[in-house]
């Protein structure tokens, strides 16, 4: 089945066409950022250094941010799995609210957009990329850009039906400041918002999150109460530390600088009526933050797996992959794509999956060579191939 | 997929290499040539020669995929085959032995004593490494490196970048045994092979170990490069033509759009790459040992 939808993919035009325009945009910004800013690859490798001490200290560092965090006023909850932590995430949203979410692979990784509508609330993806996922039914297919298999026209098509504006699928503009009319009323009636969380400083218990479309301020900022879920990975000691893996995320990513670095560190308050402080302000009054494990301590004792905690999304490898090229994130697992995709499933526990679709990585290396903590995915893939290859007891 | 997997595994049992092919051929490029045994070796590790075999097992596969019993019909039947010899007219193999004849005969007017081990040139083990054979690629590394020993070899000059890799990176992580290895291009940095009006498809093993790729830069001349080139150069495909030959197919196709953006002619530096490319088709692909006199 697997290996019929990954043929299927490969034989589909749309998406060859739709791979092709945003790889070749993606290339051409990447060089001509790397090459702006040389400092860029030092500051990678010091990254690196930043990710190998946090993940060695994760348990550490887990409890330094919830003491922050809580100093800070707001609720730190630690989900062990993905079951506990929709648990927790559906208690505190409730039923019949209107949700407003950034894109978060860590919610697709426990499929919490669904979840909550079956709670009976309406949610929203308020990234354009996602919420093109969302009316598709489909799943993201990059970290970056979600729904980089679609083709304009095809947008369009669904912005008419959607939202029944008359869009031109050539005016892609049009198109975007139609989702832009469409979302506005969501932001401004919204009673929760939900964002991942791109790296979290423990010293100060501060949330970063990285957008370009504007989004992630409106979610974290309209709404009485803001959930933040995050995987535990995202941690690192300080928030001087944070600061330079967002730039490292930002430039390999393909970004001079995004336009929306937001640090969150606390509920919205204000002391101005003498000296009484109270929240919720502007922004929420209430801030929770749910630090999901769901394999990665685990994983953070796995030699092999480690390496894939160190993965700061910034979605290189996928653009770089020859197989990705052909297929995009049909070939991977469901949140996570792409030949890192086949790492994260194992760390998430979708053990069968990912050695299975092990089997399509060529071995060429080229995720190693792009990514800026130089994660050995195509050497980690590789023995997820042989532990496959003894368990069916063809080695 | 099991299938495939038994036929290389009985394949490595009776004839040690993957696809089955038996001494004879694997020397066949050699035949009458006057080659000594010297302690510096011309290996080919039998992936030239493989060529027109992984073509065809390919073809084979790709056309019965989903019609499972006559795959599995295939599969028997090529297992139970004395050798895939008989698939192949003897006329098609002459193309890659003579890539192989050409690159002996320059390289052995740089190294005087340059021997050829005969019966003992063997596989390197590479694609069962790449499908996480372990087991398998452990105890076929073994054989290679008692191969090495027991003919007292010293230094190996090897002719495709996939066999440069096992000897040189894993034979000594995998065996007690470590010889100097090296790619012919590095034999032949004077060289200057006239390559005007080539676009250049880099392989993945010589652009990303051991700057190969700028050594076979430096010895062709006017060649052009595509916009993924150097280091950053894309695979194409081949690693996975064994198990998802129309995947790679389509690798190649993509990879191929790219290089004939600058030419129709493409030079390629390796036997998978000439396997895969070629059988995507609609270009003309050459190997560096076809031009190389």
């Amino acid at each position: 089945m697997m290996r019929e939808i990954i043929e299927r993919a490969s034989e589909d035009e749309d998406l060859s066409i739709a791979l092709e325009r945003a790889i070749e945009s993606y290339m051409d910004s990447r060089v001509r950022v790397l090459s702006r800013y040389p400092y860029i690859t030092e500051l990678a490798k010091e990254v690196r250094r930043i990710k190998e001490l946090s993940i060695e200290r994760i348990e550490e560092l887990i409890r330094e941010a919830k003491d922050s965090m809580e100093e800070n006023r707001m609720n730190v909850h630690i989900a062990e799995d993905a079951e506990k932590a929709r648990e927790i995430v559906g208690d505190l949203v409730g039923t019949g609210k209107i949700v407003v979410k950034t894109k978060s692979i860590t919610s697709d990784e426990i499929n919490l957009r669904k979840f909550l509508q079956g709670r009976g609330n309406e949610v929203w993806e308020t990234d354009l990329g996602e919420l093109i996922v969302q009316w598709l039914d489909s799943k993201p297919m990059h970290f970056i850009t979600p729904s980089i298999n679609i083709r304009r026209e095809k947008v369009a098509e669904l912005i008419r039906r959607n939202i029944g504006e008359n869009v031109d699928k050539d005016d892609i503009p049009g198109m975007t400041y139609a989702v832009r009319r469409f979302l506005r009323k969501k932001f401004i009636d919204a009673h929760v918002g939900i964002s991942g969380a791109n790296v979290i400083a423990a010293n100060t218990g501060s949330i970063f999150i990285i957008t370009n479309e504007g989004n992630g301020r409106l979610c974290t900022s309209l709404p009485e109460k803001h959930i933040v879920l995050a995987g535990v990975e995202k941690i690192v000691p300080s928030l001087h530390d944070a600061f330079k893996v967002s730039d490292v995320i930002m430039k390999y990513a393909g970004y001079s600088a995004a336009s929306y670095l937001s640090v969150i560190s606390g509920p919205s308050k204000t002391g101005d009526i003498e000296k009484k402080v109270v929240f919720g302000a502007h922004g929420p009054k209430e801030v929770d933050v749910v630090l999901l494990d769901n394999g990665r301590l685990r994983a953070s004792r796995d030699e092999r797996l480690r390496e894939a905690l160190y993965c700061l999304r910034c979605g290189s490898c996928q653009y770089l992959c020859p197989v990705f090229r052909l297929v995009g994130g049909y070939w991977g697992g469901d949140a996570y794509v792409g030949g890192i995709g086949i790492l994260w499933n194992m760390i998430i526990g979708n053990y069968e999956e990912a050695k299975a679709q092990s089997l399509f990585c060529l071995g060429c290396h080229e995720c190693e060579l792009v990514c800026p903590m130089g994660i050995k995915t195509a050497d980690i893939i590789r023995e997820i191939k042989a532990e496959y290859m003894r368990e069916m007891g063809l080695d | 997929m099991k299938d495939i997997i038994s036929i290389i595994k009985e394949n490595e049992k009776r004839y040690l290499n993957p696809l089955g092919l038996d001494k004879g051929t694997i020397v066949r490029w050699a035949k009458g040539m006057d080659l000594v045994r010297s302690e510096t070796v011309f290996y080919t590790g039998g992936l030239y020669q493989m060529v027109p075999y992984i073509e065809k097992f390919a073809s084979i596969m790709e056309k019965m995929y989903g019609i499972s019993s006559t795959t599995i019909g295939i599969a028997r039947l090529l297992s139970r085959a004395k050798s895939l010899a008989s698939l192949v007219p003897v006329g098609n193999t002459e193309r890659y032995n003579k890539i192989i004849r050409n690159i002996f005969t320059v390289l052995r007017t740089r190294i005087n004593e340059l021997g050829y081990l005969w019966e003992d040139d063997i596989y390197s083990g590479a694609l069962y490494y790449d499908l996480g054979l372990n087991r398998t690629f452990e105890s076929h590394i073994k054989v290679v490196s008692d191969i090495m020993r027991r003919n007292n070899v010293k230094k190996v000059i090897t002719i495709d970048p996939h066999t440069n890799f096992v000897l040189r990176e894993l034979m000594p992580k995998y065996t007690d045994f470590d010889v100097e290895v090296l790619h012919y291009t590095e034999v032949l940095s004077d060289l200057s092979i006239k390559a005007d009006g080539y676009v250049l498809h880099e392989p993945c093993y010589m652009a990303r170990w051991y700057n190969l790729s700028d050594k076979l830069c430096s010895i062709l001349n006017g060649v052009k490069k595509p916009k993924t080139s150097g280091t950053y150069t894309n695979c194409c495909g081949g690693p996975i033509e064994s198990l998802f030959p129309k995947i790679a197919k389509r690798i190649a196709n993509n990879r191929l759009r790219e290089l004939r953006k600058i030419s129709e002619n493409v030079l390629v530096s390796c036997p998978i790459c000439l396997a895969n490319l070629s059988r995507a088709g609609g270009a003309n692909i050459v190997d560096v040992g076809e031009v190389i006199l």
